[in-house]
Formats: structure tokens, sequence, C-alpha cells
């Protein structure tokens, strides 16, 4: 075997032009650090190194200092501009130090870096704007975002809405500021094009000094760069965002518009599904408000109150509804009270449920006849093209001295049941047929006379048939409301209702059920106030 | 788990069809019977006769009473009369408080004006 410090040192003087000419830089050095050989590339990177030189005083630091510990491992550092990985191939005493150039792979790992730091932010910042279907919310966290990774302040604004925009201002560092502003985007170049929603704009750069002062978030100092990107949202624009960088920062790379723009897309889609979801709820809220059941009270010396609770949780419309229209206009009057069933569930019986309350409002006229009033319905509602029926009840009531009279029509639906001042209960006797379905109805009425403390509950089936009790499948019935019912002699309208609705609930626990609806019409035990105005029917405390 | 609905669609003869219905005619299943009928009535137009095995029907809310109306519509419609045979009490009873016994069961006078014209 060669000695292998002979060979290394001989390494340059065999002539071998493979070494010499090698595109890598290496040298080799002895246990002193004084230089044996080195090659070309070697000589080009370190010009004052050669043969019989120290490396300690030719070469760079990082690569001496290696060199001096004897360490064996790859060791990294610059030189000339470049970067480079020195691994050490040992031979007894000396080193050959063989230089691999990284620089390329450096770059491209710090490109990767950042684009892995980007995606990682993009990913977040999708996250947290998608966090909130509040417009206003997701506007700020764009702008905390923007002014945090973009630049160092940012403005989101929204499309007008009634003449002002909505805007979120945040300076880097700072709580975003709302705002709602009063301007013409055109005196920004290119904000009135992006939020008008004009096919994608590019970001614009701007002179600083063009722009308003509205831009400028309060004690900004100088701006040096102001870029206008568009938000796209769904169909329509979701707005613009103004970022704004300091005059000691250089403008935009190409890169960081990119990134921008990444993000504008980001931003504008959350703002967008925000702005949609707020136009939905708001339609829904109006919508909702018509369809509720009432809230009732006293009329005319008549109790009335109703409950309602709808099949689906979390909804609060359905097919089951009531209402109590007031005629009380002079003596004698009748309020007619009406409790329906619309076939179906949910927002489809709901709407029903709106057409039909709507037009026993227009047919209120008709009161005094409920067959009339009925069959007038029934012709209304009988074209549809589904058999999407109602049943009902009506119930006309009038206070006369300290009772009150009804009238009561059934329409296909249960009778509604009678509680005596004593705890009996009686169904009234009255039926019909349903409405909306067949081409002629009938109908029989029935006349109460409730006394003090008596009451006539009108109620869906989805109480009788509410399925629970101790092994989950029995029906609540007939029966059970019955004796339900025996127990609210006596009692105001409002705890009848109160009643018997909670007692269906606890039946249901937590199980399946329809729309459940109850409606009671109650003669007051008040006391006969004669002495009050002296004249008429007089008045009764409630 | 609720019990669902069976049914079950025979042709005894070239004129008449028979409908078993078992379990519970109700919002969420009674679609299928609707759906059942007037798919078979339009692969069957000689059936004049369609009648409707009610004996296993456990319970009918009124989606199920709805969809009995949109069956005697397309029965009807299709010349066909239709008859509910074996009618639980309940069935009856729900029939009775709505009104539509005659409609549905008898010979109403405006299935015989659509049949006859």
């Amino acid at each position: 075997m060669a000695d292998p410090v002979r060979t290394a040192a001989r390494v340059p003087d065999t002539g071998d032009r493979g070494w010499a000419a090698a595109p890598m830089a290496a040298l080799c050095a002895d246990a002193d650090g004084v230089v044996l050989a080195l090659n070309e590339a070697a000589r080009t990177l370190f010009p004052a190194a050669g043969p019989g030189r120290r490396l300690s005083d030719t070469v760079a630091d990082w690569l001496a200092g290696a060199h001096d510990r004897r360490a064996g491992e790859v060791v990294r550092g610059e030189a000339g501009e470049r970067a480079f990985a020195a691994h050490p191939i040992p031979h007894g005493e000396a080193v050959t130090w063989w230089l691999v150039d990284e620089t390329d792979a450096r770059v491209a790992q710090d490109a990767l870096v950042r684009e892995q730091e980007r995606t990682a932010f993009l990913s977040d910042a999708s996250a947290a704007l998608l966090g909130s279907l509040n417009l206003e919310r997701c506007m700020e966290v764009a702008a905390r975002l923007a002014a945090q990774h973009l630049a160092d302040a940012a403005l989101v604004l929204a499309p007008t809405t009634g003449g002002t925009y909505p805007a979120v201002s945040c300076v880097r560092g700072e709580e975003p500021t709302r705002s709602r502003l009063e301007i013409d985007p055109d005196d920004l170049p290119g904000l009135g094009e992006a939020l008008q929603g004009f096919p994608p704009v590019p970001s614009r750069w701007l002179d600083p000094d063009a722009a308003p002062g509205w831009v400028l978030p309060a004690g900004f100092g100088p701006v040096g760069s102001i870029v206008v990107t568009p938000l796209p949202g769904h169909g329509v624009p979701a707005g613009a965002l103004v970022l704004l960088r300091r005059g000691d920062r250089a403008s935009f790379t190409d890169q960081e518009e990119l990134f921008a723009r990444l993000f504008a897309a980001r931003a504008g889609a959350a703002m967008s599904a925000a702005r949609v979801f707020a136009q939905q709820a708001s339609i829904t809220d109006t919508l909702m408000r018509e369809l509720l059941p009432p809230s009732l009270e006293q009329l005319g010396g008549v109790e009335f109150a109703g409950r309602y609770r709808p099949a689906r949780d979390g909804e609060r419309i359905g097919g089951d509804f009531y209402d109590v229209h007031s005629a009380i206009s002079t003596e004698g009057d009748e309020s007619l009270a009406v409790l329906g069933d619309v076939c179906g569930k949910g927002l489809d019986a709901a709407v029903l449920t709106g057409k039909i309350r709507t037009t026993l409002r227009a047919l209120l006229p008709m009161a005094g006849d409920h067959h009339r009033l009925l069959s007038l319905l029934n012709r209304t509602l009988a074209d549809s093209r589904d058999a999407r029926f109602v049943t009902l009840v009506l119930a006309s009531a009038r206070r006369e001295g300290a009772t009150v009279r009804l009238r009561v029509t059934c329409a296909g639906h249960p009778p509604p049941l009678v509680v005596r001042a004593d705890g009996r209960v009686e169904e009234a006797d009255t039926h019909g047929s349903l409405i909306g379905v067949l081409p002629e109805i009938e109908s029989a009425g029935a006349d109460i006379t409730l006394d003090p403390g008596e009451t006539c509950l009108l109620y869906t089936d989805g109480i009788i048939e509410a399925r629970g009790g101790p092994l989950g499948d029995a029906m609540f019935g007939e029966d059970r409301l019955r004796q339900s019912l025996a127990e609210c002699a006596n009692m105001p309208a409002d705890a009848v209702v109160e009643r018997i609705q909670m007692l269906a609930s606890q039946w249901i626990g937590r199980g399946a059920h329809d729309d459940m609806a109850v409606l009671a019409i109650t003669a007051p035990r008040g006391q006969h106030l004669a002495a009050v105005g002296g004249h008429g029917r007089g008045r009764y405390t409630a | 788990m609720t019990s669902g609905l069976t049914c079950t669609w025979t042709a005894t003869d070239g004129a008449t069809a028979r409908v078993a219905i078992a379990g519970e005619l109700e919002f969420a299943t009674a679609r299928l019977l609707l759906h059942l009928v007037t798919d078979r009535l339009a692969d069957h137009p000689g059936v004049r006769d369609v009648r409707l095995d009610c004996g296993g029907i456990a319970f009918c809310d009124s989606s199920g009473l709805s969809t009995l109306l949109l069956v005697h519509r397309a029965v009807t419609g299709a010349g066909s009369r239709l008859y509910l045979d074996n009618r639980p009490p309940a069935l009856d009873r729900l029939l009775a408080l709505t009104g539509t016994t005659t409609y549905l069961t008898g010979e109403s006078a405006d299935s015989r004006a659509r049949r006859d014209s």
C-alpha cells in the first residue's frame, strides 16, 4: 500500500489533468495547515492560495478553521459570493477539501421555505377569513392579515350600500378600525374599477402623492408605495384592497404582488360568502316575521292565548298556525280565532300557512257565516296541483255579561275541547271537511257558552299524536289531553296553553314530533267593574 | 327506528290491481305510495280498478291523507276507480274527521264525471 500522505502529495505532481481541471474546487493541506496542492477551480476561488502557503492566510476563515479542528465533517460557508459545502477527504495527516458549490440549491431551498411559509399563511388566512360569516368581521380579518403580511397598512373596502362604503383600515401591529366612508372611489385610480368588478384589474401602482387623504390611516406618516387590488367575489365584486408601504420600504416585487393577489382571491371569496349569507339571513328574517305566530292578549273581554312549537328544532315556523282577528269596533262584535294545521312540515308548509292566513284576513267580513268563509277559502286553495290541504277550527267569540259566547266550526280538524268550571271536559259538537282539495265542502258549527273560568281549547293533532311516554312510542292521545285539560279549570288562558304545551313536550322528551299548536279562549274570572263608566256591559278585571 | 312503509302492487287480472300497504303512511314515507301507483298505472293502462289494501296501515297522518287524496286524483284522472279496502278503524276515523270518506271511497260526482268524460 502506498503511503497516503505521499499519495495525496503526489496527486498534483502526476500531472493528472482530471484532478487539476475538475470543475469542483479541491485543495490539499497537511496537518499544519500548509497547502500541498490545489486545482484550477480552487486557484480561481482563492487566488492567494498556492502550494507551501498557509490555509489561514489564503482561504476563507471557516475553511481554515475547519481544517485546524480536524473534525472530519462537512462544513458550509461562503466564498466569493457563492455558497459551498466543503467535504474533507483525509489522507493520514493530510486532508483534501472538495468544495461543492451549493449556491443554486440554497437559493432554491430558500425559495421553497418562503413558498411554504406563504402557503401556510394563505391556508391560515383562509381558515381565519372563513371562520366568520359576518361581513364586517371578515373585513377586519382581511385588513389585519394584509397589514401584517403584505404591507405596513391595509384598507379593505366593500361595495357601496346606500351611498357609503363600509371600510376597515389596519396599521401593522394595531387594531383594525371600522368606518363608513362617504367618498368618490375614483379619487384613487383603479379603485372605482375594482369596486365595480370590472374583469380582474391587475394590481395598480400609484403615485403616493396622488392618493386622497382618506386612504391613509391617521398618523401613518409619508407613504412610499400604494397598490390597489380588486377582491374578486362570487359573480359580483366583493370589494377592493389597498396596500400601503412606508417611504423607506421598497416597492412590491413580482412575487409579492402575485402573493397579494392570491390573498385577495381568498379574502374576496370569504367576504362574498359573508355578504351572501347576510343577505339570505336578512331575507329569511323578513319573511319569517310575517309567518311567526302572533302574541295574543285579551280582546273585548275575552282571553286568548296561544303556544306553538314547530316540528323541527331550530325553526320557528311550520305548518301549524293560529291567529286572532279583533273585530271589536262596536258593541257586541265578535273576535275571530283561527287555529289550523297545514299538511307538511317546515318552510313549504310555512309558506302555504302564510297564504292561508292572508286569505283568511281578507275574508274576515264573511266571518259571520263560517260555512261561507270556509267555502271561499276552499275555492281559493282547491286548484293547487299538490293535494296539500289545511284543517282548521274557526271560533267567533263575543263577551256577553260575565260569559263568553262562542260559535265554533271545525273543518276536518279535531273538535275543540271545553273545560267547565267544575273540571268536566266536553267536546264541541262540530264537524266539517278539510279545506283545499274537495270541490265542495260541508260543515256544521256549534254554539258554546263559557262561564267565568271556563276555557275552550283549540289544538292541532301534533298534540294528541305526540309520541313518547315511559316507553317512548305511545301517543299522548285524546284521553290524556282531556285529563290534562280537566286540571286547567278556572285557570287563565295563558296558564292553560302553557300547561298543555308543557305536558305534551314532557311526554315527547327528546323524541321527534310534529308541529304542535294550542289556542285557548277563556271567559275571565274577573270582578265586574260595573261602577266604571256605569254604561254598557261594564268592564272586568282580567 | 321507525317502521317505515312497504307498498306492493299486484295485478290480479288485467283490469284490477291490488296495492298492499303496510307500515306508517306519513310525511317521510307517503310519497312512495303515490309514485308506485302513478308509475304502475302508466305501465298498465288496462287497469280499471285500483284496490288499496289498507289493512296493514299502522298510522296515517295528514301527509298520509294528502297522499291518499293525490292517489285518488291520479287514479280517477287515469279513468280508473279507487277502492280503500280493509280500512283500520283509525283510518276510518281520520277520513270521517276530515270529511273525506265520501270523496275517497264513495261514488263521488267528481270521479264519475271524470270517468264518463
